[in-house]
């Protein structure tokens, strides 16, 4: 990806579902850009639609209408397989409740991603031990996810979303499952992390102080979004 | 940190296949839906595949080389027609028999009676026999072969003496030496005692008489030969006895087939449903993995092969599992063909590659079925851990509606395709009921819940009510459970029904055809359809006693048809003898003034069924005066054999048969006579004629009835095979449920429940689950009955059954339906209780 691309555009995403004969906007056509290497953080109240947002940037689902590109690709132009792959290598996650896979150890979570894409060798190995020592879990590389405390957890989502180097990271609520000290440390190691690789993050968090690391602060209420 | 190798599958693999490996109950239970779908399914194909084979390795055996055999009327052929056939019309390949039964330790044996110096036929393949030469069976009396696995059975060796019982008669044989085959299994030549031709005929009664002549010859030489045969005598290929053999028991194999495919229904429904939970409890993980990029057909082609390897060793577990029953089940099989068709004897399984296959293939078919839906859409949904299963229950709920019209939908083709004829439509209707009803099961479950949990809330309190609506709230993890136990119980009702009725209509015909006081027949155990004659003089005899009314005679013979052989039951009735017939159609009165005159036949209900043929036709018959047409004068319900006879009078019999043999004399008794004493006159009388038995209507009404429970022995064995596997199907159902609601348990656990009440909780759940699978099973079931009585029965077997409910039957189903759930559930209710709410409320 150049550096002078944008990392995301949304133009005048719009997302909504029947429920009982009646449709319900979620998103009403929603515009954002990020830039590369720019954080962003949207807040707002729970069912706000945030996580919706999310999926719908991570190609996980579809929007209603306008347009969505990630890296300069537009996801409408891709099919189910070129989405999946997108992610694979352009978009990075974490999420609020982790989302560790309890049946494979620390270091093979993060080795996951670069595998994926065919990166798990020599030096994508390398590069994992190194990311779980900068985040001090280097001797937990071998434990099972389910052993580790919240904040251990969440250290080794972050760096499992970092290690394919994507473009973009999208954070779900990183810090909500986790105590006001502990979330502390974990954002300011994902906002450290991100700026020094140089990858675009877009957070979505009901905290101000949690949006208070990113550079640009939104605000989503009644499916618009607006600069807070 | 040392390094390591790195895995040899990827990732994202190991992450998906170790999540089996860390819920060994799943595994276990999903490998337990394929072992016993898969078992129960083979064990049915091989115990019917194992008798058809001995049948026919028997027959290879016994027929040896020869291409055609030729036989005789009623009383076989004279012995001079063989001298005939060798001298003046040049057949040289040709080998004399004569067939008989005898009972040794316990056992059924074949005689065959040969010419041990004949080129073809048995004799030149028993050649090498252990201990002695085939020829000195022509020297020496009373000596015979037997089959070596037999013997070593009945723990006898050559030279040593074997105590026979030929029709009630005493004898004893020297054993010669021990029969092995000289191609096939030790087994096909289990039951068999070789004996010179003139032992035989001594032996039966057959004097200067043969019951077969075997052959061989060309084709052109054969039709040359067909011509030259006197009035009487057919010639016939060597396959035509297994082709009979095969039509014999068709109804009978049907049967079972049809019960195999109810267990094989059951099998694949539980292997759906416990791959589904497999699927559906790894949501989170597979959610995780998309979202990391794993594509939907990587995800879908991992799932897709985790089933193959789940399916291949529970096939093969299936596999060895329905041979392991397959051996109990052949003894089953056996007997029933001797009880109702033919003497078989069958020591060991012969299983065919083809079988196993068959059930490989379904066992691996359904898994795959099973999973690839949940896999297809587990692998299109976003990784929303919070709201998925809410997702899919409110998904669940909206299909419910359109579920069911598609249910109607099938129920009205099952209709249709009852009008459809054939024994497959038949089948086809029975799978459309039970599938249509299944997809009629969630809406039910839907509608009934509310009502019942408000009841159960005012009964018992809001635990109840709580446990009671969970049914509902759960209908993904419910429904399938119910379903699952509610077909086995409706095919446990339906075949319950079906039993029963059968049982009471062949109950009530015996009680009306049974008519006279006590029965006379030549002494026998050998069942199948064989029947012995009585010496010349018991009828003469037997009518002179004092205190007979009346008496009435029968002989049952196999007399050629246009395409297969006719059974003829010859009668010579009471003068009340008719009345218990009951007429399906043509005018009773007309029917039975037109038999007596010996004017026409009568047919039976199967015969009739089997063969289109009904008042006003005519039967086909090669008499001893050559081809005749006997006209029908009615059809009358009959429960003796599925084959079918054709009714003739002993008058209309001896003018075109020479044959003046029965095999049953049947007495009435004077009004004042006292029965046991007539019994003992009546002994007295034919005591200076030979060994008979006399037995009164109630013994004989005894012993057919303990033949049919016999036949529907296996049907039972069936039948608990299916609930079994029903059984596991609620169990995984249950641990699903417990696992899912683990922080619903917890909530509770933490807000105060005991571990006892949230243990009742559970209990109360399945409790409800079981009683809502029983309402749904009775009126399924009964419809189950309906079709296997008025269609699969009467298509396969050609008989009318009056339908009987028992009293019992919709009471005991609800109780086998809440005890089997509440069974179910006591091991999850157990692990409920030892949830750790702090744990349970962590994870999520």
């Amino acid at each position: 990806m150049s550096g002078d691309q944008a990392a995301l555009e949304l133009n005048d995403v719009s997302y909504g579902y029947l429920e009982a004969g009646r449709h319900h906007v979620v998103l009403h056509e929603v515009a954002l850009d990020v830039a590369a290497g720019e954080t962003v953080a949207i807040v707002g109240r729970s069912g706000a639609g945030k996580s919706t947002l999310l999926n719908l940037i991570g190609g996980l689902a579809p929007p209603e209408s306008g347009r969505i590109r990630v890296g300069g690709h537009d996801l409408a132009t891709l099919g189910e397989r070129g989405r999946t792959l997108l992610r694979r290598r352009h978009i990075g996650f974490v999420y609020q409740f982790f989302n560790l896979i309890d049946t494979l150890d620390v270091e093979d979570n993060v080795l996951l991603p670069l595998e994926l894409d065919g990166g798990a060798d020599a030096a994508g190995r390398e590069r994992a031990r190194q990311l779980l020592a900068e985040v001090g879990l280097a001797d937990r590389a071998r434990a099972r996810p389910d052993r580790l405390s919240g904040g251990e957890q969440q250290r080794v989502a972050v760096v499992r979303a970092l290690a394919h180097r994507p473009g973009l990271v999208l954070a779900d609520e990183p810090t909500g499952n986790l105590d006001a000290e502990t979330g502390e440390a974990v954002l300011a190691l994902l906002d450290r992390l991100v700026r020094r690789g140089g990858h675009s993050l877009v957070l979505v968090t009901h905290s101000d102080t949690v949006a208070g690391v990113a550079d640009r602060v939104l605000r989503l209420a009644d499916g618009r979004l607006a600069a807070a | 940190m040392p390094p390591r190798a790195a895995p040899r599958l990827p990732r994202w693999r190991l992450a998906s296949l170790r999540w089996l490996g860390r819920h060994p109950w799943q595994l276990g239970l999903a490998l337990a839906g394929i072992t016993l779908g898969v078992a129960v399914m083979v064990a049915v194909d091989l115990a019917t595949g194992s008798a058809r084979r001995a049948f026919d390795l028997s027959m290879q055996q016994v027929t040896g080389d020869a291409s055609h055999r030729i036989v005789g009327a009623p009383t076989g052929l004279n012995e001079d027609f063989f001298r005939r056939l060798r001298l003046e019309l040049g057949v040289r390949s040709s080998a004399p028999v004569v067939e008989g039964f005898a009972e040794a330790g316990g056992e059924t044996l074949r005689v065959l009676g040969v010419d041990p110096l004949a080129p073809v036929g048995p004799a030149p393949r028993l050649a090498d026999v252990e201990g002695a030469a085939l020829e000195a069976l022509l020297t020496e009396p009373d000596t015979a072969l037997l089959a070596g696995v037999t013997a070593r059975r009945l723990g006898l060796g050559p030279g040593e003496p074997l105590p026979l019982s030929i029709a009630g008669s005493s004898r004893e044989a020297r054993l010669l030496g021990l029969i092995e085959p000289a191609t096939g299994p030790p087994a096909a030549v289990d039951g068999l005692l070789v004996v010179d031709i003139a032992t035989a005929q001594e032996w039966f009664d057959r004097l200067g008489r043969l019951d077969a002549i075997d052959l061989e010859l060309t084709a052109a030489r054969a039709e040359a030969l067909r011509a030259e045969l006197p009035p009487g005598l057919v010639l016939e290929g060597a396959d035509t006895r297994r082709r009979q053999a095969e039509q014999m028991t068709s109804a009978f194999r049907t049967n079972l087939r049809a019960m195999g495919l109810l267990a094989l229904v059951i099998g694949v429904f539980l292997i759906y449903n416990t791959m589904t939970f497999s699927v559906l409890q790894r949501r989170r993980l597979l959610g995780t993995l998309r979202a990391l990029g794993v594509t939907r057909g990587q995800l879908v082609g991992q799932i897709v092969a985790e089933t193959l390897l789940l399916g291949a060793v529970g096939t093969a577990l299936g596999l060895a599992a329905g041979t392991l029953l397959a051996q109990g089940l052949v003894g089953l099989v056996t007997r029933t063909i001797n009880d109702l068709y033919f003497v078989l004897t069958v020591s060991g399984l012969f299983p065919s590659a083809a079988d196993l296959a068959r059930g490989a293939a379904i066992g691996l078919g359904a898994a795959l079925l099973g999973a690839l839906g949940p896999a297809l859409e587990a692998a299109g949904a976003p990784p929303d851990s919070a709201g998925r299963r809410s997702v899919i229950e409110h998904r669940g709920r909206r299909l419910a509606p359109w579920l069911a019209l598609f249910g109607i939908g099938l129920l009205a083709a099952a209709a249709g395709l009852l009008q459809v004829p054939g024994i497959g439509a038949g089948f086809a209707a029975l799978f459309g009921l039970i599938l249509g009803a299944a997809c009629l099961m969630p809406a039910a479950l839907l509608l009934l819940v509310p009502p019942l949990a408000r009841a159960l809330h005012r009964l018992a309190g809001p635990l109840a009510a709580l446990a009671t609506r969970g049914v509902a709230t759960a209908l993904s993890r419910t429904g399938p459970a119910v379903i699952a136990l509610a077909i086995a119980l409706s095919a446990i009702v339906g075949v319950e029904v079906m039993i029963t009725s059968f049982r009471t209509t062949v109950e009530a015909w015996l009680g009306r055809t049974l008519s006279a006081d006590l029965y006379v027949t030549a002494p026998q155990r050998v069942a199948a359809r064989h029947f012995a004659p009585l010496p010349d003089d018991v009828p003469r005899r037997v009518a002179a006693v004092d205190g007979v009314a009346a008496v009435s005679t029968g002989w049952r013979v196999l007399v050629e048809g246009p395409a297969a052989d006719v059974p003829l039951q010859v009668l010579d009735p009471a003068p009340a003898g008719l009345a218990g017939l009951r007429f399906k159609s043509g005018d009773p009165a007309t029917a039975r003034q037109r038999f007596r005159a010996g004017a026409a036949v009568l047919v039976s209900e199967p015969w009739s069924v089997h063969h289109e043929v009904g008042p006003g036709d005519s039967v086909t018959l090669r008499t001893d005066r050559g081809p005749r047409e006997f006209p029908v004068a009615g059809v009358y319900h009959d429960y003796n054999t599925d084959r079918g006879v054709v009714l003739m009078h002993r008058d209309l019999f001896e003018r075109w048969w020479d044959d003046r043999r029965v095999s049953a004399v049947g007495v009435y008794a004077d009004e004042d006579a006292r029965l046991d004493a007539l019994t003992e006159r009546v002994r007295s009388a034919v005591a200076a004629s030979g060994p008979v038995l006399i037995r009164n209507s109630a013994a004989i009404r005894e012993r057919s009835l303990e033949v049919f429970d016999r036949t529907f022995a296996i049907t039972g064995v069936l039948r608990t095979l299916a609930l079994g596997v029903a059984f596991v199907g609620v169990l995984t159902a249950l641990l699903a449920l417990q696992l899912e609601r683990g922080r619903e348990l917890a909530i509770l656990r933490a807000t105060g429940a005991t571990p006892g009440q949230v243990r009742v909780v559970v209990l109360v759940q399945t409790g409800v689950l079981g009683l809502l699978a029983g309402l749904f099973a009775l009126p399924l079931g009964l419809a189950l009955a309906e079709v296997l009585i008025d269609v699969i029965n009467q298509r396969a077997f050609g008989w009318s059954i009056v339908t009987h409910v028992p009293w019992a039957t919709p009471p005991k189903t609800l109780a086998l339906a809440v005890a089997a759930a509440l069974l179910a559930g006591l091991w999850p209710a157990w692990r409920a209780g030892r949830v750790e709410p702090a744990a349970a409320l962590r994870e999520e």
